[in-house]
C-alpha cells in the first residue's frame, strides 16, 4: 500500500506537475518527505520485526536441540549402559565366590552413584516416564504434590475407549507435556524446593502444577519465614529465573499470610495425550515391531 | 507376558518364568508399543491377555510411551491381569501411582546385580495372588 501511495505522490510531488505554484511544490514536497520518512519508518520497524523473530527462532531451535542432545546422551546412559554394566555385574556376581560378589557390588555402585546421576543431571530418567512420575520421585518424603488432573494417569488417554464405544470429553482427557517444558517444570520445582529446605522454619512444602487455559501455573510454597523487603536472589532463584525466561515464562515470588509462595508461569498449548500418541503412532508403525522371542 | 527391551534380561526373565513350573511364558514383546499393537490387533479381547504381564518400565519406542501409562490404561479399561514392572529407576513413585487408582495385583522390583530367581517369582506371585 505504503509503495503504491509513494508510486503516485512522488512523481507528483517531484515536478510532475508543471503548473503548480510555488507554495504547492513545498506542499508536495513535504507530502513527498513525510511518505518517504513513513516508508522508511516502516520498513526499519518489518526489518527489526524479522530479525527478533529470527532470533526467536534461533533461541528457541538452539534451545531445543540442546535438550535433545542432553536427553540423549541421558537416555544413552541409562538405557545403553545402565543395563550392559548390570548385564555385566550380573556374570560376574554369578561365579559366587566373596571377591566376585565384592566387584559386581563396586560395579552396582558405579552404575548407581556415577552413571545414574549424571544421567539425572542432564536429563532425569523418570520424565522419560511421565511429569507425574518425575515429580513424584523427586519430592518422595519432600513435599507436597498437587498434581492438575489432566496431566496425571488419573485422567484416561482414551486411545481404546472408541473401540469400547467409550466417549470421554476432550476436557476429561490427559494432556501431554512436551520433553522440553517437562524439563523446565521439573527443574523449577527442583530449585525451589531445595530452597525452601534452606529455611530453618519450614515445616511444610506445598508443589502444586497446574494447567490454566494456554498456561502451566507451577507455584511452591513453604510456611517459613518471609521474605526480607530487599530481597536479594540468590543462584537457586536467577536458575529459575532463567529457566522460565527461557520458556517464555515469568517467575514472581510474594509473601503469604504464613510462608513464602514462589510462582513460574510457562506458555503451554495444551494437547491432549490422545492426539499426541496418534501424531507419533504412524513414526511408531512405520518402524515395524514384531516379538522378539 | 513379558514386555523387556534390554535382550539379555529378556532372557534372563524367560528362562527364569520357564524354569520356575509356576508360571508359563506366552510371549517376549521388545517394547510396550510392539506389545499394544499386538493387543490392538487381537481385537482387544481379555482372553488374549495373560494373568501376569512383567513389563520393564521404560520399554516404549518413544520417551512417552511407558509401561506404567499403558497397563494402567488397560485395566482402567476394565481388563484384568497382574502387573510385575520392572526398573533400574526407583519405583516408589509407581506404586504411589498406582495406588491412587486403587491399584491390586500390581508388584515391582528393582533391577540389580543381587536380584535373583527366587525373588523374581516370589514377587510375581505375590501380583498374581487374589487376581480373580
Amino acid at each position: 500500500m505504503l509503495i503504491l501511495a509513494s508510486a503516485i505522490i512522488i512523481p507528483v510531488a517531484s515536478g510532475f506537475a508543471p503548473g503548480a505554484s510555488f507554495g504547492e511544490r513545498v506542499l508536495f514536497g513535504v507530502i513527498e518527505g513525510f511518505v518517504l520518512a513513513v516508508i522508511t519508518g516502516q520498513s526499519l520497524i518489518a526489518m527489526q520485526r524479522r530479525r527478533i523473530s529470527r532470533d526467536n527462532k534461533f533461541a528457541a531451535r538452539s534451545r531445543d536441540a540442546e535438550a535433545a542432545a542432553r536427553q540423549d546422551v541421558a537416555i544413552y546412559l541409562h538405557s545403553a549402559v545402565q543395563p550392559k554394566l548390570l548385564a555385566i555385574s550380573r556374570e560376574i556376581a554369578s561365579l559366587k565366590t566373596s571377591e566376585t560378589t565384592a566387584i559386581a557390588e563396586r560395579l552396582d555402585a558405579v552404575s548407581e552413584e556415577f552413571i545414574r546421576e549424571v544421567s539425572h543431571s542432564l536429563y532425569p530418567p523418570e520424565l522419560l516416564v511421565s511429569l507425574e512420575f518425575g515429580l513424584e520421585t523427586l519430592l518422595a518424603g519432600r513435599a507436597e504434590l498437587i498434581l492438575d488432573k489432566r496431566l496425571s494417569t488419573s485422567s484416561p488417554v482414551g486411545l481404546l475407549s472408541s473401540k469400547f464405544g467409550q466417549k470421554y470429553l476432550k476436557t476429561e482427557l490427559r494432556l501431554e507435556v512436551g520433553t522440553n517444558l517437562n524439563w523446565a517444570i521439573y527443574s523449577v520445582v527442583r530449585e525451589l524446593v531445595a530452597n525452601d529446605e534452606k529455611k530453618d522454619d519450614v515445616k511444610e512444602i506445598i508443589v502444586s502444577v497446574l494447567v490454566e487455559e494456554k498456561s502451566v501455573i507451577v507455584k511452591v510454597s513453604d510456611d517459613g519465614h518471609s521474605l526480607p523487603k530487599k530481597l536479594t536472589k540468590g543462584l537457586g532463584h536467577l536458575n529459575v529465573e532463567k529457566i522460565t525466561a527461557d520458556f517464555g515464562g515469568t517467575f514472581k515470588i510474594k509473601n503469604l499470610p504464613l510462608g513464602v509462595e514462589a510462582r513460574c508461569i510457562f506458555p503451554y498449548e495444551p494437547i491432549t495425550s490422545l492426539t499426541a500418541t496418534k501424531n507419533r503412532r504412524v513414526e511408531i508403525e512405520s518402524k515395524g515391531n514384531t516379538p522378539d522371542v | 507376558m513379558i514386555v523387556e527391551d534390554d535382550p539379555n534380561f529378556a532372557a534372563i526373565l524367560r528362562n527364569t518364568f520357564d524354569l520356575s513350573e509356576e508360571f508359563e511364558v506366552l510371549n517376549v514383546w521388545n517394547s510396550i508399543d510392539a506389545f499394544s499393537i499386538a493387543f490392538l490387533n487381537a481385537t482387544l479381547k481379555q482372553d488374549w491377555l495373560p494373568d501376569l504381564i512383567v513389563a520393564d518400565l521404560l520399554s516404549g519406542e518413544h520417551v512417552h510411551h511407558d509401561s506404567l501409562t499403558a497397563l494402567l490404561e488397560l485395566r482402567a479399561e476394565g481388563f484384568k491381569f497382574a502387573v510385575l514392572l520392572m526398573s533400574g529407576l526407583n519405583l516408589g513413585a509407581a506404586e504411589k501411582i498406582a495406588r491412587k487408582q486403587g491399584a491390586k495385583n500390581f508388584e515391582v522390583l528393582s533391577k540389580s546385580s543381587k536380584l535373583d530367581s527366587k525373588t523374581i517369582i516370589d514377587q510375581a506371585l505375590k501380583s498374581v495372588r487374589e487376581l480373580n
